[in-house]
């Protein structure tokens, strides 16, 4: 064993011996810092070997090993995505051992060896399992991969040959919120992957391909935020309300602002920067007064390190008055409630007006009075959070008066946009890096206050500025699925016909409105009499707002467990039912461009032998009950504008768009369009992106609308580059050939719409109240798959995070004090390896020429059944419905009680 | 996240560690896996300001048996619990148990010391602790003592453990029909509600079908501590040994605990029948492991 040489209280320059890297921030600041050097901490002396390379060095005993790691010496491979022992992004080996390196001190790795994600490589050869994780397309936005192969590698050194079962428990420990779990245990089970695309493949388009960046993803090597250090960079942390509703009386900073190391605090005083993509209808500054619900940012600091930002937060005081808070958003348009913003909680609409969303056709009373079973039902749905692998974080380093900005955004473009309108500079001055991202999930579209935070803080002091919000924070200060309370009466005639459908519904939207707070499902449906009233409420809750499919699973769930009820009051097939009902137009009105819908129905009923399997429920009581259910979904393909930038040069094509890629193999996705448009191999084509200096505006990667907008641009950029190839009549030379374009195809008097059909058996634990999925069936139609091999992860993701929301994530609040009480994977009971079972999928699909490649979408659409299909396969197994999410096991032995 | 300053010390024996904790003057705290304490330190719920490792004493490690007694190391991670071939012949339950804690990162590091005197609700050991009649040694400036698992569990995070005290053992006699039970919390794995049963038997003859003569059965993650199930232990003494028994004897378990913990989890209704299911699982599981 090693001797420890301890030398406590040393002065802060650091004593680093032969050959390590050092504490750049530390270093940087030694003797030089106008307002002082904070006092230094205990340190320890210790040897270790890091991916077969010995290191003696100087580590503050209150390091933990992944900042050793990360900060000091640039293994940035490492993730850190909760810091707590819960998500396993951080596992790296100790003396071959997978372990937390998150909840490990640096200080215990002494005289052991370290294993990272960097060292599973020898050389530029791979891991098997690194290449198994490329084949078997493993990543999707690569955040927690790392710590996927730690583990997976940990499995396989003990057991070359594992069952499936042991594999899962392997990896229990690593979330992914992706939900790529079947991908993941494929690829160390050595099982290749099986999609092809069902139309002829074209040369690339409609090939499998492994991402373009799966290597980056597989070997440490990507960067995302969190990565990226620069020179002088200070650390910032932020104070966030403790109370739902409470006006600030007082803030002193005075101490923080004393503390050697601290070069600034800020606060609503001092910044009264608005973020306007934090709400549409109502000022929201950077740091409000009054503070609105649990998570509101009050204060912030940038400091040398992030030890002396945090212990600067502890003595900043803040006085607070508290205010009278309501959570629920029925209750907060009862009169007498305490007003969230002033003017009342109705959001208002677009027009200015206090009043619901409205949607109308038809009479009701007529539909009402036509009918034969009227079913009257109430579903509740929860705050549900997006819980990205990846905490929001940014980097903001100012040159002059041009800002360059790192951050995990799902469109470049647009956060450039939001960061000059917000700081009041023009666009052209700030520059929007994300080369890779942790996923978002729909909310990281615009810029984030995170971002405005950095900026400002590294306006003011002089100097860049990292943030990276702890996985609360990110619980809290972002956002998550609206939850709705929908009350549902809807009329059939004996025949099965829809007569009449109303919906009334309520959306929490927290205390801003950034999305719509929509409910969306029963435009599904054909039927003559029909109206829906939306309220957005604004409540004391964390604010809610985009996530994957926003409007659709929580109204899908409603409408279709209705329409399940409906049909069995009918005593007619839900299948039937619902092949009887569909409409072939939006809303009844608006033709689909094309519409697989039906098809879906039947194709995944003929598959899932639908016909043998279900039977009317029977209400009986075995301990173990089985059950099938089924739901469908459809999610816009819209078309709009985007650009692309074509630079053909050497034979070689580089393609510069402003995509990301959120995991959803955008790039690779665009790759292969522009070699398909340009008649070349994947292999001639670079992608440039993620950079708003090198890449023209793209839309952003939201609304699952970047295949078909950015691919339309690739796609004419392409025709103009072929025009000018084939003007020079074979004499391309070395001559640089650029084209670009800007279409903005519409759809004229139409819709278009991807669609799915969800098939699932599920079995009841009565006496646990545990639902275990035993098959899933997602049938799907998005147009033309590009890469069948990334869009099956993406089904497989999203519906396996719609398991997560059927079953047992939510937000919970403390309704007494309105504190949300489990912020936090554990807590909110995110999706592991142990919870996702296996999901098949298979694509119809159609010709739909007004999408590139008669590409339509796949990212949002597969996780708008889930929690319907889940919801009607308890009432086949049960006889029971339950009405409020997440169905947990609580709630089910209570309903069967 | 991130914890305040500490000053950290590596003990290299018992003996050493009681001593750097004496010098701290209560404000310094023992640290084994860290799988409790660093998160806790992360959250400024402590702030010690000296940590004492003890995760190297090479005497606080391992698993022996002796004199038909089995000892357990406090310093022993639950892996090497889990896997131990000592433990899996002769008393299955306590590797089984060791096993379904947390995840493999988890067990990597976590040691039972640790566990015991961080006294989670939801831990799992310390049913089995009680299942087992279990001494967990203590050793302190004044010397050691041993303290029953029945009595060492105490309340809420409170055990029977001085400041100035560390755990070095747990010894207990090995049972092989002994079975633990367990209702995971979804994500964490922790025990929603946790039931470790020992039985002893009366062998039955060509004459006699064989019976319960006794049994311990213990509850982890229903109340604020660990705690035994006497009324099924004394509903079980006696019965014969079927699966149908078992289900009878644990009708009602945990009826008398009055202070059934509700949380995000699941609320106390919820648990009181869940204790009922799970304490016949592991008594029907305990019977499992009767020699055929
Ligand atoms: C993600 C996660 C999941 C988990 N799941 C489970 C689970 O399912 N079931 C379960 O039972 N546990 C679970 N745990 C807890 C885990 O078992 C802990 O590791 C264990 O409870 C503490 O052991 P440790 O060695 O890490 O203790 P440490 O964190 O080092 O210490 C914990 C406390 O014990 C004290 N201490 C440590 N050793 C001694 C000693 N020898 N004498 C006196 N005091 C000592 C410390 O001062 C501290 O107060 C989980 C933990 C995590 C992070
Ligand atoms: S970062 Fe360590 S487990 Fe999440
Ligand atoms: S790939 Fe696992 S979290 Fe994104």
């Amino acid at each position: 064993m090693n001797p420890v040489s301890r030398r406590a209280f040393l002065k802060s320059s650091v004593a680093v011996t032969a050959a390590t890297t050092f504490p750049r921030t530390r270093l940087s600041a030694a003797g030089q810092e106008p307002d002082g050097v904070p006092p230094a901490a205990p340190q320890t002396t210790i040897s270790l070997r890091v991916n077969s390379e010995r290191h003696t060095l100087e580590v503050e005993d209150r390091w933990t090993l992944v900042e050793l790691l990360r900060d000091h010496l640039q293994l940035t491979g490492t993730k850190v995505g909760c810091d707590r022992g819960e998500c396993g992004a951080c596992t790296v080996h100790l003396d071959g051992m997978p372990v937390y390196s998150c909840s490990q001190l640096a200080v215990w790795a002494d005289g052991r060896e370290v294993t990272t994600v960097e060292g599973l490589a020898d050389g530029v050869h791979l891991d098997p399992l690194q290449q198994a994780f490329i084949d078997g397309d493993g990543p999707q936005c690569g955040f927690c991969t790392s710590g996927q192969l730690m583990s997976a590698k940990a499995v396989v050194m003990t057991n070359p040959n594992p069952t499936e079962d042991e594999v899962r428990q392997g990896m229990a420990g690593n979330i992914c919120r992706c939900s790529n779990y079947n991908r993941y245990v494929a690829a160390v089970m050595s099982r290749p992957p099986q999609q092809a695309s069902r139309l002829d493949p074209l040369a690339t388009v409609g090939v499998s391909h492994p991402r373009i960046d799966a290597r980056e993803r597989v070997t440490g090597l990507a960067q995302y935020t969190g990565d990226v250090a620069v020179p002088d960079m200070l650390y910032a942390r932020v104070i966030r309300s403790p109370h739902p509703h409470a006006r600030i009386t007082r803030i002193d900073t005075t101490h923080a602002l004393e503390m050697p190391g601290v070069h600034v605090v800020l606060t609503r005083q001092q910044c009264d920067v608005t973020w306007s993509s934090g709400d549409s209808h109502n000022p929201r500054y950077l740091f409000n007064n009054p503070v609105r619900f649990v998570g509101d940012p009050v204060a912030a600091v940038a400091a040398i390190d992030r030890h002396t930002a945090e212990a600067a937060l502890k003595v900043i005081d803040v006085d607070y008055e508290p205010l009278d808070f309501v959570l629920d958003h029925e209750e907060a348009l009862l009169s007498g409630i305490v007003e969230v913003q002033p003017g009342g909680n109705l959001s208002p609409r677009r027009d200015g007006e206090r009043l619901p969303e409205i949607y109308q056709r038809g009479d009701l009373d007529v539909g009402f009075a036509a009918s034969d079973v009227i079913v009257e039902e109430t579903y509740v749905s929860k705050h549900h959070n997006n819980a990205q692998m990846e905490p929001r974080s940014a980097v903001a380093q100012w040159t002059g008066d041009q800002l360059t900005l790192w951050s995990p955004t799902q469109g470049i473009s647009n956060t450039r946009r939001d960061m000059a309108r917000d700081l009041d500079i023009p666009p052209e001055r700030v520059r929007v890096i994300c080369q890779y991202m942790g996923g978002g999930f729909g909310n990281k579209n615009q810029n984030q206050d995170s971002d405005l935070i950095a900026a400002v803080l590294a306006r003011e002091a002089g100097r860049p500025v990292k943030l990276e919000l702890t996985r609360k924070e990110d619980f809290l200060g972002v956002h998550g699925r609206w939850p709705t309370t929908q009350h549902y009466k809807i009329g059939a005639s004996r025949d099965g016909t829809l007569q009449a459908l109303q919906l009334r519904g309520y959306s929490g939207m927290g205390p801003h409105r950034k999305s719509s707070g929509g409910i969306a499902g029963i435009e599904l449906f054909r039927c003559p009499n029909v109206r829906r009233e939306v309220s957005p409420v604004y409540t004391n809750m964390t604010v809610a707002a985009n996530f994957r499919g926003p409007a659709y699973p929580q109204g899908v769930w409603g409408i279709e467990s209705v329409m399940d009820q409906l049909a069995h009051e009918l005593a007619i097939d839900p299948l039937d039912f619902h092949l009887h009902n569909l409409t072939r137009e939006y809303n009844d009105e608006t033709p689909y461009t094309s519409w697989s819908l039906r098809e879906c129905i039947t194709e995944g009923a003929d598959r899932f032998d639908w016909a043998n399997r279900w039977r009317q429920p029977n209400g009986r009581t075995d301990r173990v009950a089985r059950g099938v259910g089924m739901a469908i979904g459809m999610f816009a393909a819209r078309l709009g504008r985007s650009s692309a930038v074509l630079r053909l040069e050497q034979n070689h094509l580089w393609l510069h768009i402003g995509v990301t890629d959120i995991g959803t193999a955008t790039k690779t996705a665009m790759a292969q369009i522009a070699a398909e448009a340009m008649d070349m191999n994947l292999t001639d084509v670079t992608v440039v992106w993620g950079d708003t200096d090198q890449c023209p505006y793209s839309v952003g990667e939201s609304g699952s609308r970047t295949t078909t907008h950015t691919g339309h641009a690739i796609i004419q950029a392409a025709e103009d580059l072929k025009r000018q190839i084939a003007a020079l009549n074979g004499a391309l030379g070395d001559r640089p050939l650029i084209a670009q374009a800007t279409p903005e195809p519409t759809i004229e008097g139409m819709a278009r719409y991807a669609s799915a059909a969800h098939f699932v058996e599920i079995e009841v634990d009565t006496e646990l109240g545990g639902i275990a999925v035993m098959q899933y069936l997602a049938m799907h139609e998005s147009g033309r798959i590009i890469n069948p091999l990334t869009a099956e992860s993406q089904i497989k993701g999203g519906v396996t995070m719609g398991i997560g929301m059927a079953l047992h994530e939510e937000l919970v609040y403390d309704r007494a004090t309105g504190v949300p009480v489990n912020p936090g994977y554990y807590g909110a009971k995110v999706m592991t390896h142990l919870d996702a079972p296996e999901i098949e999928v298979h694509f119809i699909e159609p010709i739909d020429t007004f999408g590139p490649y008669s590409a339509k979408n796949v990212g949002e659409p597969p996780v708008i059944p889930v929690v319907a299909a889940i919801g009607n396969a308890v009432f086949n197994a049960t006889g029971r419905r339950i009405k409020e999410l997440p169905m947990t096991r609580t709630r089910v032995v209570e309903a069967l009680a | 996240m991130i914890p305040s300053n500490f000053d950290y010390q590596r003990a290299q024996s018992v003996d050493d560690a009681l001593t750097k904790l004496a010098a701290s003057g209560g404000t310094g705290k023992v640290i084994a896996g860290g799988h409790s304490l660093v998160p806790m330190m992360k959250l400024r719920l402590h702030e010690p300001t000296t940590l004492i490792d003890i995760a190297r004493i090479g005497e606080l490690s391992g698993i022996r048996e002796q004199d038909g007694l089995i000892e357990i190391g406090a310093n022993t991670v639950h892996h090497d619990v889990a896997t131990s071939s000592l433990l899996r012949n002769n008393c299955p339950i306590i590797a089984e148990t060791a096993g379904m804690i947390g995840d493999p990162q988890v067990r990597n590091r976590g040691t039972l010391g640790g566990s015991l005197a961080h006294a989670d609700p939801a831990a799992d050991y310390p049913a089995a602790l009680l299942a087992l009649d279990a001494q967990i040694q203590l050793q302190g400036p004044s010397g050691t003592r041993e303290v029953a698992a029945t009595d060492f569990f105490q309340g809420l995070f409170t055990v029977d453990l001085a400041d100035n005290e560390i755990i070095t053992a747990v010894r207990f006699t090995p049972v092989q029909v002994a079975a633990y039970a367990k209702l995971y919390q979804r994500a964490s794995r922790f025990a929603i509600v946790g039931v470790a049963a020992a039985l002893v038997i009366n062998q039955g003859s060509m004459l006699r079908k064989p019976t319960i003569r006794s049994s311990r059965i213990g509850l982890t993650g229903a109340a604020s501590h660990a705690l035994r199930l006497t009324s099924v232990e004394e509903a079980v003494a006696g019965q014969a040994a079927t699966a149908e028994a078992m289900a009878q004897a644990a009708q009602g378990a945990g009826a008398k605990i009055d202070d059934i913990n509700a949380d995000l989890h699941a609320s106390e209704a919820y648990r009181r029948a869940m204790i009922q299911v799970f304490t016949t699982r592991a008594l029907q599981g305990a019977l499992a492991r009767l020699p055929a």
